[in-house]
This record gives C-alpha cells, structure tokens and sequence, in this order.
C-alpha cells in the first residue's frame, strides 16, 4: 500500500528580483518524508528561521510547486491530479496555521468559516445537517455553538480562534493535518488546550499530524518522530526521544543543548560561541551548509554534501564525520 | 545600610480610554539589589512591557503613571524633572525595549548610530571614539567590522546584539530587557542570554528580564517575580520557586511548560486574563483559581513577605 | 469625523442640483447679457440663457459625465488588477505592461488630440475618452493591495477548503478592499473631471449643450473675465472646485478607514 503522503526528493528554488543578476534562493533541497496509509503518526518537521519547513508546509498544501521531485499523495502526483482527485486531495489534508488572526478573514462570521468547506466539499447533503456538523465540531474544540456562530473573528481571543480553526479540521475530518506553528502565537497557559486536540485527533480521529515549528519543546510533548533542517537540507531525524537525548549531527546538538529547559536545576553548561556569520542565505554554500559554522568541520564538509545515512532504524543523520567510506 | 539599587513602591500605571482607564500596572513593588537577575514573568496582557516603560517614565499619553514611587538608589525617579531623568536614563538605567531591534536605523551605519546615542546622552569616553565602539562591539561578541555596516544588513541576532551593546557602553547599574530574545533562534537566544549573564558577573550590573518564556528565565535569573492582570503574585528565589511554588497561579503556569526533560502534554489554565479596565474584586485570579474560597471574591490578597524573600500575595497564605 | 460632515453637504448639494434644473428655460427667450437680478439670480448671457439654470444644468451633466467615467474607467481598474494581481504570471506580465504604457502616456496630449480630431463630441465618446486615461494608475495600486491580500492567511484557507480562484477573488479579496475602492473610485472620479473641464474649457468637448466647463469656455470666449462680469465665471469656477474639494475629502476620509494606521498615530 502506498503512503498517505510522500515528499519525494523535493527541491525548491525561488528566483529573486533583479533583471540584469538574477539571485535565486534554495529554500528547501532534496528532502524526503513518509507519512503511513495504516498508522497515525505525529511527526515534527522542525528547524529555524530559514530552514524552509514552512514552503515544504505550502508546497505539501499545493500552494507552491516544487522546483524538482514530487509530492505524492497515494502515489499521485498532486500536480498532476485531475479537478476531482484535486478535491479529494482538499477533503483528506487540511491545515492550521500559526497566526489565528490572519486565517480568518475579518469579514465573516464564524459561521462562514465552517460553512465553506462543507459547502464546498461537500461534507453535507441539507443546511440542517451542515448547521448540524457545525456545532458538532465547535463542541468538539469545546467552544460554545451559539456563543461563537454569529461573531466575527476579532470578536474572539487568538486561542478561541485557533480552536475555530482546528473545529474546521474536525468537520473535515482529513487524514493529514498540517499544523504550521498551532501555538506560539498562543499564550503559553492556554497553548495546552490546542495540543491535547491535535493529541486527540491523533488518537480518536486516526489523524496523522505533520507538526511544523521552531519549538522542540512543545513539540514534543505530542509526537514521536522529528526531522530537523537547516538551510533547507535534512541534518538528522528519527524517533523524537533518541535525537533529544543522543544528537548526532553538531548543528542538532548545539540547538538542543541551547534549548531552555524550564528547570533551573538543569541550565546551560559553558558558554555557547557565536558567530557574525550569522547565515548569509543568499550566498550558495557548498558541500554540507553547516559547514561554516560547524565545530567538527573537515575538509570533505565544504565539497560534498553529505548523504543522509540510517545510524539504525529509527535514527538517521546527514553528516559526514558518520559516513564511513 | 545603602539603599537598594531599585525600590518600587505600589507602581501604578494606566492607559486613559474613553470609557474606564486600563489598570495595567496597579500596585507593583518589589526591590532589586546590585548584581542579580530579577525574571519577570507574565502572559499577554499583564501590563509586563508597560511596567518596563513606566519605570523610567517612558511612557507617552494616554499612559500616565496613577501612582507609587520608583526608588532608584533611594531617590524616587518618578518626581524628577525630564532633565534628569535623562541623566539616569541610559547612563545608569538601561532600557531594551521589546522589539527593539527595529529601533536601529536601516539606512544609517552602526558607527554613526552608536555615536549619536552617546552623543544624546552626553557620554563621552576617555578613550578615543573609534576604539571605545570597537570595544563595545567585541563585548558583544560582534565583529568590529560591524561598525561599517547598516543596520538592515545585520541579521536579527546581530541587530539585537547591537543594541545591548549600545545599552550597556556605559556600563549601567541595571538593565531593563523586555522580551530581549523573542524572535530570535535557538542558538542565537542563549547567545544573547548569556550576554546579560557576563554583565551581571563582570560589571555587577543587574538585570530585570522580562519575558512569558519561563524556560529561559529558569536558565538565568536569580530571582523571579510573576506578574498577573498589572500586579505581582509572588516573587522567590529561582530554585525555591520551582521546587515550591505557592501562589496558584505560579503553579499553573509552570504545568503548562513543555520541556524536553520530560514527555508529557502541559495542562493549561482553564479561562482567560480578566479585561483590566474592570477587573473582579477580590483577587485577580480567583475566576480561573483551583483553590478558590469565599473570602477571594470579596478581598484582595495582600502581598507580603510570608518568610524571608518569600513574597506572594495569596489568601492561602494569610 | 469632519470628513464625514462634508460628504454629507457634498451629496445634499447634489442632489440639490439635481431637483432644481427641471426648469426648462433654457434657450434664447430672455435678453442678453443682464447683471445678476431677482428674475435671473446669476444673470444671462449674450445667447439669452439664464445663467443659474445654465449652472445647474452644467453641473449635474458635468458630474454625469464624470460619474459616467469614473464608472468605465473603475470598472476597468479593478478588473486588471484583480486578474494580473491575483493570477499573476504572464497574464500578470502583460498586463502590467499595458497599464505601464497607458500611465506614461501624456494623457492630456493625446486627449487634446483626440478630441480636436473626432468631429463631433457627444457625451458617450467625452466620457469614454476620459475613461481611458484615467484608469492606469489606480489599476496599478490596486493590483499590489490585491498581491498583498492574496497571501494572507484567510485566502490560503479557501484554497484549502476548496474554493476556486474565480470565487476567492470574489468572496475574499475584494471585501477586504472595499474601502480602498471607495477612495480610488473618488479619486476616479475626480480625475475624470478634471479632465472634463479641462478640456472643456479649451473648448473641446461636446458642442450642443451645457456643462460647468463649457460655461467657462463661452466665458473666456466671450471675455467675461476682462470684461468683469464676475458673475458668469466665478459660479461655475466655484461649484467645480467644492466637487473637485468634496471628492478629495471623500477619498481622504476612506482612505482613513482602510488604513486604520494612520488613525492611531498618537
């Protein structure tokens, strides 16, 4: 059986500006991940600010095309689907995205927002039944039907409208969800509430989670597997436990090291060297991206870019201080 | 006995409306002394940043300062003249601002914008310019070259970097850092943090970091306050507060911290921060409080020091 | 809000000039060239024609045509920019080149031209002419508010949620812009009128019948000014300067709404 969704060797370049010189940007290079048909699974897509996650997130929604490889839901090509594979494709994977404000537009009522999707595709056969499915959905999120129904968006706090999003996932009920940063515009005593729905929708709803942020901390509280970029190339991935506890790749290890623990009992050891060259992205680097600033850089590190290798079967990592010739 | 480096005394600020002020400081105190890191936590809507901004009375209107005294080294900075304030300002009271990165000019060099704000201040090294700004970029761990380049050339990290460097060039007495590392990478945050940790241990200066990430207050304050609906709940040691904290809402708070010692799913806070034009009677928080009792809805908790260096404001504890 | 004071006196003043021309006195039935009295307010010209009802009457037909070409010319803006803005790519690029040239145009040059050479103006071919050049540059500003609109977070929700392009643009993008497209039709309008007078005034525009412009022109004709009769060219100079007034305030004021920025600026 094929996978729910494949990201197969997907690279993506944006051309900037400029008619005489004309830049590009490698926003994301040659990243894979697997989503199972036959089980539920949260995986956490994470990295910093340029490390591309958020295209692969457009580019998986189909707002963007990759520059070269595929994404592949059930083995077809979205780009290549026909108008009602198209929208078969919209009923199976939805997305919450990170500003609550923004996703919903200040012209509407609620009511609009969970309307439109049953209406356009097509979730119910009469308006008692759509009103019905409604207000299912809103009391799944546990947000009162009549109290937010009629309102408009800036009538409501940011976490009541980020459950007004994830309502809207529950009316759909897709096999994948895409959860662009869920919480971090969140107070962080109420992002809890927002978690422990896409736990359950995990869980009740068998709905697979394609997590995507910045914040391991959060996430990990719900998922199991993590796939970290940087600059846009996967640097190490595998079961969410073993990589916090034993990263491989330096750049894994001086971000989680430089993760703060709410504990003061566990606080930073030494002190962390930085650097000006702070990412100069539009310079193309060569070989592996970190090089420039890695610690345990070799000369092989600014020629080849290096392989992604299996360390074991729930552990990879893309460096070349473990690739043994 | 001197006095402390920073007494504040029932602060409180407003912000006027049309209707009903917003209490969005009203009735903060609490001390520092001369090197120590005082972490002030609080969600959105606390009244945090204009707590930073009312300290020095940097505030514009329709916020004005509704009363208290803001005692620094004895001598209340709330009475004194524009005049100087200023003096105090900048020199021995430094402000970085939330957001602050995008105070720099975009289009003018670091060099000029580093020599303007001294000049402003009336600062004058004995040391010739070029080398005290040098100097100042490498505490910060930023190239000189820096000082050529313009402000929108530098990355977020280089930016903020720049402007603590501007902030401390006259080795002040305190540091008042509203949310230094929102925005910031991982890597970067503790880069920054750690800056204002060699401050504290080489020039004993002090540090008010406010911030709602408790996370990186627990990796570098000494002491830390909580700060709900513009007052404060409880201030402890940093150890002591973690291993018992007393006000509910602390404890609330602390469980809904994700943290990669430990897989679990954080429990929030059930309900929302009270509307601070019309806040309850009673205690702030009791709508939301586990352990309410009558006497919460009627009066308002008194904040005391229940053992040394204790403080909550919690009838629990009286 | 004072700006809102003003639209008000701006619609009562028009509709004001709607009622009070169904007064057909208008040709050649009274003598000439009378100063301003009871039985002819405004007085009369060489042509026997009461001036006030020449006024009224030239005001509401200039307001016409101009209305006429705010809406072609509106029409027109905001369907370029919706399509280039929101499909982008070649469409984008083509159409962004035709709105480029139209805009470097010398618009009034080729207006002039123009009108000098179609032998007879009637007011279908005045406001289409004013249309066309008058559509360039609002087309231009609302395309990058409909960029900016399209990559907000509502629209990309719709793509999810299965609406069609056609529909986003209908559903999301444009009630977004409404107030922008309030000011810009002002602003529309006010260009067009301009333009209206001003070729009327050198006497280009429709021959057979009466605007604000083209009473100025038989006015300068007839050397009104030097001959001080104040009160045939100063009315009609007014009434155009209060609609050109209104509309600038109008837009000003929707303009504010949209940019609610500007508004708490201190």
């Amino acid at each position: 059986m094929s996978d729910l969704l494949e990201i197969k060797n997907v690279t993506k370049i944006f051309p900037l500006g400029g008619i005489i010189r004309k830049k590009y940007v490698t926003a994301v290079e040659n990243v894979s991940l697997k989503i199972p048909e036959d089980k539920q699974v949260i995986i956490t897509l994470a990295g910093e600010s340029g490390s591309g996650k958020t295209t692969i997130a457009n580019m998986v929604m189909g707002f963007i095309k990759p520059t070269s490889g595929e994404i592949l839901f059930r083995g077809k090509n979205i780009w290549k689907m026909s108008k009602k594979e198209r929208k078969r494709y919209r009923k199976e994977v939805q997305a919450v995205f990170q500003d609550p404000f923004e996703s919903l537009n200040p012209f509407y009522k609620i009511r609009y927002v969970l309307m439109g999707p049953i209406k356009k595709l097509k979730l119910a056969n009469s308006q008692s039944e759509a009103d019905k499915l409604a207000r299912e959905a809103l009391l799944d999120v546990n947000l009162d039907p009549d109290e937010v129904l009629d309102k408009y968006p800036h009538q409501l706090s940011g976490g009541q409208r980020q459950r007004v999003m994830l309502a809207r996932v529950f009316l759909i009920k897709p096999k994948l969800l895409i959860a662009d940063e869920p919480v971090s515009m969140i107070d962080v005593s109420l992002r809890a509430d927002i978690l422990k729905i896409i736990h359950n929708l995990e869980k009740e709803y068998k709905m697979s989670c394609l997590y995507i942020t910045h914040d391991l901390s959060t996430a990990f509280s719900i998922s199991n597997y993590i796939m970290i970029l940087y600059l846009g190339s996967v640097t190490e991935e595998g079961d969410f436990e073993t990589v916090v506890k034993d990263p491989k790749h330096p750049y894994v290890r001086m971000l989680i090291n430089s993760i703060p623990l709410p504990n003061p009992r566990s606080r930073w050891k030494g002190r962390v060297k930085l650097q000006d060259i702070e990412i100069a992205r539009l310079e193309k680097i060569s070989g592996c991206k970190f090089h420039n600033r890695c610690p345990e850089a070799m000369p092989i590190c600014s020629k080849e870019v290096p392989p992604l290798i299996d360390l074991n079967e729930h552990h990879k990592v893309a460096c070349h201080l473990y690739t043994t010739t | 006995m001197s006095p402390p480096l920073l007494e504040v005394k029932n602060l409180k600020v407003y912000h006027g409306t049309r209707t009903l002020p917003v209490k969005a400081v009203d009735g903060v105190s609490f001390t520092m002394k001369e090197g120590e890191i005082l972490g002030l936590a609080g969600e959105s809507g606390c009244g945090k940043s204009t707590l930073a901004t009312g300290l020095l009375k940097l505030i514009t209107p329709p916020t004005y300062i509704a009363g208290g005294e803001v005692l620094y080294r004895g001598k209340d900075l709330l009475k004194m003249s524009e005049e100087e304030l200023r003096s105090i300002r900048w020199k021995h009271i430094a402000l970085l601002p939330q957001a602050s990165m995008n105070a720099l000019n975009p289009v003018m060099k670091i060099y000029n914008q580093i020599k303007d704000a001294m000049i402003f201040h009336k600062v004058s090294p004995k040391e010739k310019l070029e080398n005290y700004i040098e100097n100042l970029l490498r505490s910060v761990a930023l190239s000189p070259r820096v000082a050529d380049d313009y402000a929108c050339e530098l990355s977020g990290g280089m930016k903020q970097r720049t402007i603590i460097a501007m902030a401390v060039a006259t080795r002040p007495d305190l540091i008042i850092a509203d949310e230094p590392t929102s925005a910031l990478d991982v890597v970067v945050q503790r880069g920054v943090l750690e800056l204002l940790i060699d401050f504290k241990e080489k020039i004993n200066s002090s540090v008010l970091l406010i911030s709602h990430d408790i996370a990186i207050l627990s990796e570098v304050a000494d002491r830390l306050a909580i700060i709900y609906a513009g007052k404060i709940m409880e201030i402890q040691d940093i150890f002591d507060i973690f291993n018992e904290p007393l006000h509910p809402y602390t404890q609330g708070l602390i469980a809904s911290v994700p943290s990669l010692e430990k897989k679990r799913i954080p429990k929030s806070i059930p309900g929302l921060p009270p509307d601070l034009r019309n806040p309850p009677p009673g205690c702030r928080f009791y709508p939301r409080c586990p352990y309410v009792m009558d006497i919460c809805k009627k009066k308002e908790p008194e904040f005391k020091e229940i053992e040394p260096g204790k403080f909550v404001a919690c009838h629990k504890y009286s | 809000m004072g700006l809102s004071i003003f639209f008000g006196v701006y619609i009562a003043a028009e509709i004001g000039y709607r009622f009070s021309p169904y007064d057909p006195l208008r040709y050649g039935d009274v003598p000439m060239n009378l100063p301003p009295s009871w039985k002819h307010p405004f007085g009369t010209d060489p042509m026997g024609r009461d001036l006030l009802t020449q006024l009224l009457f030239g005001t509401r037909l200039s307001m016409h045509i101009g209305i006429i070409a705010g809406i072609i010319a509106f029409s027109i803006s905001v369907l370029v920019a919706l399509v280039a803005g929101y499909y982008g790519g070649f469409l984008d690029s083509i159409l962004n080149v035709v709105t480029e040239v139209f805009i470097t145009i010398p618009s009034l040059a080729i207006l002039i031209l123009i009108a000098a050479i179609v032998p007879r103006i009637t007011i279908p071919i005045m406001a289409t002419i004013l249309a066309i050049f008058s559509w360039a540059w609002p087309a231009k500003v609302m395309r990058s508010q409909v960029l900016s609109l399209k990559e907000r977070g509502f629209v990309k929700l719709a793509k999810l949620s299965g609406y069609g392009g056609f529909e986003i643009i209908i559903r999301e993008i444009v009630p977004n812009m409404l107030p922008f497209l309030g000011a810009y039709f002002a602003v529309v309008v006010n260009a067009a009128m301009l333009a209206e007078a001003g070729l009327e005034i050198i006497g280009l525009g429709p021959r057979n019948t009466i605007t604000l412009g083209i009473m100025l022109n038989w006015a300068l004709v007839h050397a009104a000014v030097t001959r001080g009769m104040i009160w045939w060219w100063l009315p009609p100079s007014i009434v155009l300067i209060l609609i050109f007034l209104g509309l600038f305030i109008i837009s000003m004021g929707l303009d504010e709404i949209a940019n609610p920025r500007l508004k708490t600026q201190g």
